[in-house]
């Protein structure tokens, strides 16, 4: 005869549990891609989306609802990895932007191809501001959605739209320019 | 008008992001599409340039892992169940030991006004948050690191007998933490949590380990921390059922020092909120 607010923490704990691993399958490809474009290497976005998941975990005892839905509680332990990645590999004097591999099967010229577009956008999007980057991240890699974004960075969903369209429009002309 | 456009832009955005073609919604607004149709198309661009499915073994065995970690606390829980609760989910024990139960509390709830009141441990939760105010020097980073271990963050509860205990408040995020990225996102962090005995407390302690800050785009620099244990005597309250949240605003501005050498000083000045949450 369990206590009846120990039960309550019991099924709770146990119903997070079950919705973080039901999260696992959609959104390890999103947070690793969200981090393969903020650290620009593919090994080290894989294993830090598997370590989002296992922080999670960690803290899910912390994680309160309040509006902040847990997919985007996920992406802001994935910006705190990231950010804690990135002042390791500062630290290191590692080159934070990853080269596209050629890998046997593939066209040499196609990769070089897609090296060149990669350093093209990446440089685009170098001249965002830092929210405008991160709007996008969280939109186009992440694929959460405005409402979800703004309850990362505490802002309301139509500013979110707001800042996206002036970050696209801004994207778009950047990468329209041969600079 | 605006507002109107970028709501087409947001859903066109995630119509695309569930996998429907650009085309489609371009259809749905024809009186859209010259504006549309080149952000969407930079969309497209910027998601193509970053292409990148992760490998199914690498996603394989982090699932192993993160399974592996679930399992972990889950027997975790389970060893932490008192006896009587491990005895009762086995039905056998449960059917004998019921009646024996159902005798003995028949007989304590008779007796009970006779022999002691009520005594009930109540429990709330403590949040100790973080966050910042914006500094000066041309400083654009400042990391924090909170001492990992019983002198980290503690709360101290007043008792009965006027001397009261430390408790520890174990740090739960990443530590150590950037400061001015929570200034600039607007945002508050959770450092540490605990659930805890309700009731009064008094005091407040945290040790800062190490700053270290950034200048410009310069390299990441230690900081000199004269002192980096700060305390504040500030009686608050823990309700039962209820998430008391402990915000520490660091005043970056005030905080931190750079002598003419460029040499960085940190004292931290800290205003201390408390909160109560649901």
């Amino acid at each position: 005869m369990t206590a009846p607010a120990d039960k309550g923490k019991t099924e709770a704990r146990k119903c997070n549990e079950a919705k973080l691993a039901s999260l696992y399958e959609e959104y390890y490809d999103k947070i690793a891609r969200y981090a393969y474009v903020r650290i620009g290497d593919k090994t080290e976005a894989e294993d830090l989306a598997g370590e989002v998941f296992l922080k999670a975990l960690e803290s899910l005892k912390s994680y309160k609802e309040r509006g902040t839905p847990m997919q985007a509680w996920l992406f802001r332990i994935a910006h705190n990895l990231v950010v804690d990645h990135l002042r390791k590999a500062t630290k290191r004097k590692t080159v934070p932007i990853d080269t596209v591999q050629i890998e046997a099967d593939v066209d040499p010229a196609k990769a070089a191809e897609k090296n060149i577009e990669l350093e093209r956008v990446t440089k685009a999007m170098e001249q965002l501001t830092r929210e405008q980057r991160e709007v996008l991240r969280l939109r186009f890699f992440g694929g959460l959605t405005s409402k979800e974004a703004g309850s990362i960075l505490n802002k309301s969903d139509g500013s979110i739209r707001e800042m996206q369209r002036a970050a696209i429009e801004k994207l778009r002309r950047l990468l329209v320019t041969d600079y | 008008m605006a507002d109107n456009f970028d709501r087409i832009l947001d859903e066109c955005i995630d119509r695309i992001n569930r996998g429907q073609s650009l085309e489609d919604c371009l259809a749905d607004y024809p009186e859209y599409v010259k504006q549309l149709e080149p952000l969407l198309r930079a969309m497209l661009q910027t998601q193509g340039a970053y292409s990148f499915m992760p490998s199914a073994n690498a996603k394989r065995g982090a699932r192993q892992h993160f399974n592996a970690a679930l399992e972990r606390l889950e027997r975790r829980h389970r060893e932490k169940q008192p006896l009587w609760t491990k005895l009762f989910a086995q039905p056998r024990v449960w059917a004998t030991v019921a009646a024996a139960i159902l005798i003995l509390v028949t007989g304590f709830f008779a007796l009970r006004p006779l022999l002691y009141p009520i005594v009930e441990a109540k429990t709330g939760i403590i949040e100790v948050r973080v966050t910042d105010a914006p500094p000066e020097y041309g400083i654009t980073e400042i990391w924090v690191t909170i001492l990992d271990s019983e002198e980290g963050v503690a709360v101290h509860k007043a008792g009965d007998d006027g001397d009261g205990v430390w408790i520890t408040i174990p740090i739960t995020e990443p530590n150590p933490f950037e400061l001015l990225s929570l200034q600039k996102e607007d945002l508050d962090t959770l450092l540490a949590t605990e659930e805890v005995t309700a009731g009064k407390y008094t005091q407040i302690r945290m040790t800062i380990e190490k700053v270290e800050v950034k200048i410009g785009d310069g390299d990441l620099q230690p900081a000199v921390l004269p002192s980096g244990k700060l305390k504040f005597v500030r009686p608050f309250e823990v309700f039962d059922g209820q998430t008391t949240i402990i915000l520490l605003d660091f005043d970056a501005d005030k905080s931190v020092t750079v002598t003419g050498g460029g040499k960085v000083i940190v004292k931290p000045v800290v205003k201390l909120s408390i909160q109560q949450g649901g």
